[in-house]
C-alpha cells in the first residue's frame, strides 16, 4: 500500500537522475520521454511501493519533485 | 553664534559628517588623509557610529557599498593611489544606485605632496560602465566641511556616489571653520534599503543588484531599460546641479578658471591685475561634474580669452574647451609653473599674474 | 486520506518567472534549497540579509525570498561585515559564495573578515572550478583535475587546493567552521544541520562562522550527473574531508 505519493514538476525537471538513484524502493525511473529543452524525464512508475520518505526531493536540486504523504482526515476536515 | 574651531581640512571632514548624521566611515591608511581616517576612530565609536579599518581601499569602498545597502548615510576617504584601487567599487555603488560619499585628498602623482592629477579620472567616471559621479571641489577648511554635508544631500538626492576632491593642501591647512546647520530641503524615503523584511512596510523583501536590468525587475525587465532611467538622472543632475562662483566677470576680458586652492591663488592674481586695470574675471567650477560649460560658452561668445589655472599638466583645460567650442583662445597655467620645479613648489600669483600680463599686452 | 506536504521546493523557493540556469546535476540548487529551509527552520525570514557574489550561484539572490544583494565578485564579506555592523545584531547577515569568490578575488575580504571575528556566516560553494566563465582553474582544484586553464590536469606548477575550512577554522575570530556535501541523502541532513549551526552562532553572537558546501559540476567536469556525484564521493571527499572544524561557543 502505498504511503505517498510524488509530484514531478516536468518544467523543472533537468534530468540528472539523482531521483532516480536514491529512491531505495525503486518507485522512480529515468523514461525515455524528453523535455522541452531535451532533457529526459523520470517517471513515477512504482507509486504502491512509495514509502514518502522524502529523499528523491532532498537530492533534487532543481525543486522539480514535490512529496505527500497520505494521513487519515482529521475529523475536522472529515466533517 | 555657532561653533567655529581653528581645524585641519581633514578634521573639517569629519566634522561635516557627524554634523550630516553619517553613520559608517570605512577607510585605510594613507597619506595625506590620515587625519580623517584617525579622527573617525576617534570620535565615531563612541557615539554608537559604526568605524572599521579595512584591509585595502578596495576593502573599504565594498565596506561603504555594504552601509549604503542598509540606507544609512556612510562615507570613506582616500588619496590617489587609492582612488585607483576604489574604481571597481565606484562603478558597483554607481550601477547599484547606492548615495555614498568619498573624500578624495589628491597627492601629486605618487608623491605625498599636493597636486590636482586626478581631475579627469574623478570626473570622467574612472571605473567601468558608463557612470558618472557628482564631483564637488572646495577651496577652504569651511568649504570641506560644507561640502561633506551638501555631497550627502546630493547623493541621497540621486542615489549617486559624489565625490569630494580636496587636495593635500587643503587637508592639511588649519583654519577656522563655523560649525552650522545648512538645510537642503526633504529627501525621499529611502524605501530600498536591504535590512530584512521586518523593516519594510509591505513586508515583502528588497533587491539591489549591480547588474541591473541583467536580473530582470519589474522596473528594469532589461538593460536599456536601466540605461534610460540613468540617461535621465544623468541629465537632470546637468540640469540642475551645476554649482560655480565668478568674480568680476561682467567686463573680463580675460577669464580665469580654476578649482580648489588654485582658485584662491587665481582670485590673488585676479585681484593685482584689477589694481593694474587689466580687465580680468575668474569662474569658479565648484562642481567639477556637471561642468559649468554654459558659463564659460556665453563669455566665450562674447569674445573673453581663457587662462586655465590648474595643478597639474592640463586636464580640466579639455573641459573648458569642450565648453568654448572653438570660440575662444584658451591658455594654461599648469604644474610645470610652480615657484619651484620640484614637488614641494606652488602655483603663486605671482607666475598667474606674470602670464595675465603677457596675455593681455 | 489527505495528502500532506513532505519535502519538495521549500517555503521561501520563489516561483520566479525565468528558467533557472542551473545545468542538470549542478547542486547549486540543492545548496539553495538547503539554505531556504534551515532560514525558515531558525525562523530568520524577516531579519535575514543574504549577500551575494557574482558566479553561478548569483542566482540564489533572487531564489531566495528574503532581503538580498547581488554584489562584486569576492567583495561578499566585507560588504556584509558593514551591513551587519550597521544593522546590528538582530539581522542575521549571511554571504552566499564561491570558491574562487571566497578564496581567489575574495581571499582578503574572507580572511580579515575572520579575523575581526565579524558576526557574519559565509556558505561558501566549492566545486573544485570556476563555473560560470567556463571551468577555469579555481583556488579548490584538486592536482591533476583537467580545466580549461590547466588543459594537462593541475600539476605543482599551479600549486596545490586549498582547504578553507579547516585553515580559517585556524584563525582566533572564528566561531564555527564546517565542511558539508550532498552525496547522499544522509549528508544532506548533516550539511543542513552544518548551516543551521553556523547561523546560529552569529544569531548567538559568537562570531565568524563558515561552511563550505562541496558540490558538482558536471557541465564543467565533463561528467554525467552520476559520475560527478562519484567523483565528489571518491576523489574530492578525501581531499576535503566533511565535518566540522571549529566549534566554540565563546572566544577568550
Amino acid at each position: 500500500m502505498a504511503k505517498g505519493v510524488i509530484e514531478i514538476k516536468e518544467n523543472r525537471c533537468r534530468g540528472c537522475g539523482f531521483c532516480e538513484m536514491f529512491c531505495k524502493k525503486g518507485c522512480i525511473e529515468m523514461s525515455t520521454r524528453v523535455s522541452n529543452l531535451g532533457l529526459p524525464l523520470p517517471d513515477f512508475i512504482n507509486p504502491d511501493d512509495c514509502s514518502a520518505c522524502g529523499m528523491c526531493a532532498w537530492m533534487c536540486p532543481h525543486t522539480a519533485i514535490e512529496i505527500y504523504e497520505y494521513v487519515e482526515a482529521s475529523p475536522a476536515t472529515a466533517l | 553664534m555657532t561653533d567655529r574651531l581653528l581645524i585641519q581640512g581633514n578634521e573639517a571632514v569629519g566634522w561635516g559628517a557627524l554634523n550630516a548624521d553619517c553613520r559608517g566611515f570605512f577607510g585605510y591608511p594613507i597619506t595625506p588623509q590620515n587625519e580623517i581616517i584617525e579622527w573617525f576612530a576617534r570620535e565615531f565609536p563612541k557615539r554608537g557610529r559604526a568605524f572599521l579599518q579595512s584591509a585595502s581601499e578596495t576593502g573599504s569602498i565594498n565596506m561603504v557599498h555594504g552601509g549604503a545597502l542598509t540606507g544609512v548615510r556612510v562615507m570613506t576617504s582616500t588619496s590617489s593611489p587609492g582612488w585607483a584601487l576604489m574604481q571597481e567599487g565606484m562603478s558597483n555603488l554607481a550601477n547599484a544606485e547606492l548615495p555614498c560619499v568619498i573624500v578624495l585628498v589628491q597627492r601629486g602623482w605618487n608623491t605625498t605632496r599636493h597636486a590636482q592629477t586626478d581631475y579627469t579620472s574623478v570626473t570622467q567616471g574612472g571605473g567601468y560602465g558608463g557612470y558618472k559621479t557628482i564631483v564637488l571641489a572646495p577651496k577652504s577648511a569651511q568649504e570641506l566641511y560644507d561640502f561633506v554635508q551638501l555631497a550627502f544631500y546630493l547623493a541621497d538626492k540621486y542615489r549617486n556616489p559624489v565625490v569630494v576632491l580636496s587636495d593635500a593642501i587643503l587637508g592639511q591647512m588649519m583654519e577656522a571653520v563655523e560649525l552650522r546647520n545648512p538645510d537642503f530641503g526633504p529627501l525621499p524615503d529611502k524605501d530600498w534599503a536591504i535590512t530584512g523584511k521586518a523593516n519594510h512596510k509591505d513586508g515583502n523583501r528588497r533587491f539591489s543588484s549591480i547588474g541591473q536590468g541583467m536580473l530582470p525587475t519589474p522596473k528594469h525587465p532589461n538593460l536599456c531599460a536601466f540605461w534610460g532611467d540613468y540617461k535621465n538622472k544623468i541629465d537632470t543632475i546637468k540640469k540642475k546641479e551645476v554649482r560655480y562662483e565668478t568674480y568680476l566677470l561682467d567686463d573680463a576680458e580675460l577669464v580665469l578658471v580654476a578649482f580648489g586652492y588654485v582658485a584662491r591663488v587665481s582670485l590673488e592674481a585676479l585681484l593685482a591685475a584689477r589694481n593694474k586695470g587689466l580687465k580680468v574675471g575668474l569662474i569658479r567650477p565648484i562642481t567639477l561634474w556637471p561642468f559649468p560649460s554654459e558659463t564659460i560658452r556665453d563669455k566665450a561668445k562674447k569674445g573673453a580669452t581663457f587662462l586655465v589655472v590648474e595643478d597639474n599638466m592640463g586636464q580640466m583645460i579639455e573641459d573648458v574647451g569642450v565648453a568654448v567650442q572653438g570660440q575662444a583662445e584658451i591658455h594654461l597655467v599648469n604644474a610645470l609653473d610652480r615657484h619651484l620645479p620640484i614637488e614641494e613648489g606652488a602655483i603663486y600669483p605671482e607666475k598667474v599674474l606674470e602670464k595675465i600680463e603677457a596675455l593681455i599686452k | 486520506m489527505e495528502k500532506k506536504w513532505i519535502a519538495g521546493t521549500p517555503r521561501l523557493w520563489r516561483d520566479i518567472p525565468v528558467i533557472i540556469p542551473f545545468c542538470p546535476g549542478c547542486q547549486h540548487g540543492t545548496a539553495v534549497k538547503a539554505l531556504c529551509e534551515v532560514i525558515d527552520e531558525l525562523g530568520m525570514e524577516k531579519n535575514s540579509v543574504l549577500v551575494v557574489g557574482i558566479g553561478c550561484y548569483t542566482m540564489a539572490s533572487i531564489l531566495v525570498d528574503v532581503d538580498s544583494a547581488m554584489i562584486a565578485h569576492g567583495r561578499a564579506c566585507d560588504i556584509a561585515s558593514a551591513m551587519k555592523r550597521i544593522v546590528g545584531k538582530d539581522t542575521m547577515v549571511i554571504t552566499w559564495q564561491g570558491d574562487g569568490d571566497a578564496l581567489a578575488i575574495g581571499c582578503e575580504p574572507t580572511i580579515h573578515a575572520a579575523a575581526r571575528s565579524e558576526k557574519i556566516t559565509t556558505f561558501m560553494i566549492n566545486n573544485g572550478n570556476y563555473g560560470t566563465t567556463g571551468g577555469q582553474l579555481a583556488p579548490t582544484t584538486p592536482l591533476g583535475q583537467v580545466t580549461t586553464t590547466t588543459p594537462f590536469g593541475r600539476n605543482q606548477d599551479q600549486g596545490y587546493p586549498i582547504q578553507a575550512a579547516e585553515f580559517i577554522g585556524s584563525l582566533k575570530g572564528v566561531a564555527y567552521t564546517a565542511r558539508g556535501a550532498f552525496t547522499s541523502p544522509a549528508n544532506y541532513q548533516k550539511t543542513k544541520k552544518y548551516m543551521k549551526k553556523a547561523l546560529e552562532k552569529q544569531r548567538d553572537g559568537v562570531g565568524y562562522s563558515f561552511v563550505e558546501i562541496l558540490s558538482t559540476c558536471p557541465a564543467n567536469w565533463h561528467m554525467s550527473p552520476l559520475d560527478s556525484l562519484k567523483r565528489v564521493e571518491e576523489e574530492v571527499i578525501p581531499l576535503f574531508p566533511l565535518g566540522e572544524f571549529k566549534d566554540v561557543d565563546k572566544i577568550e
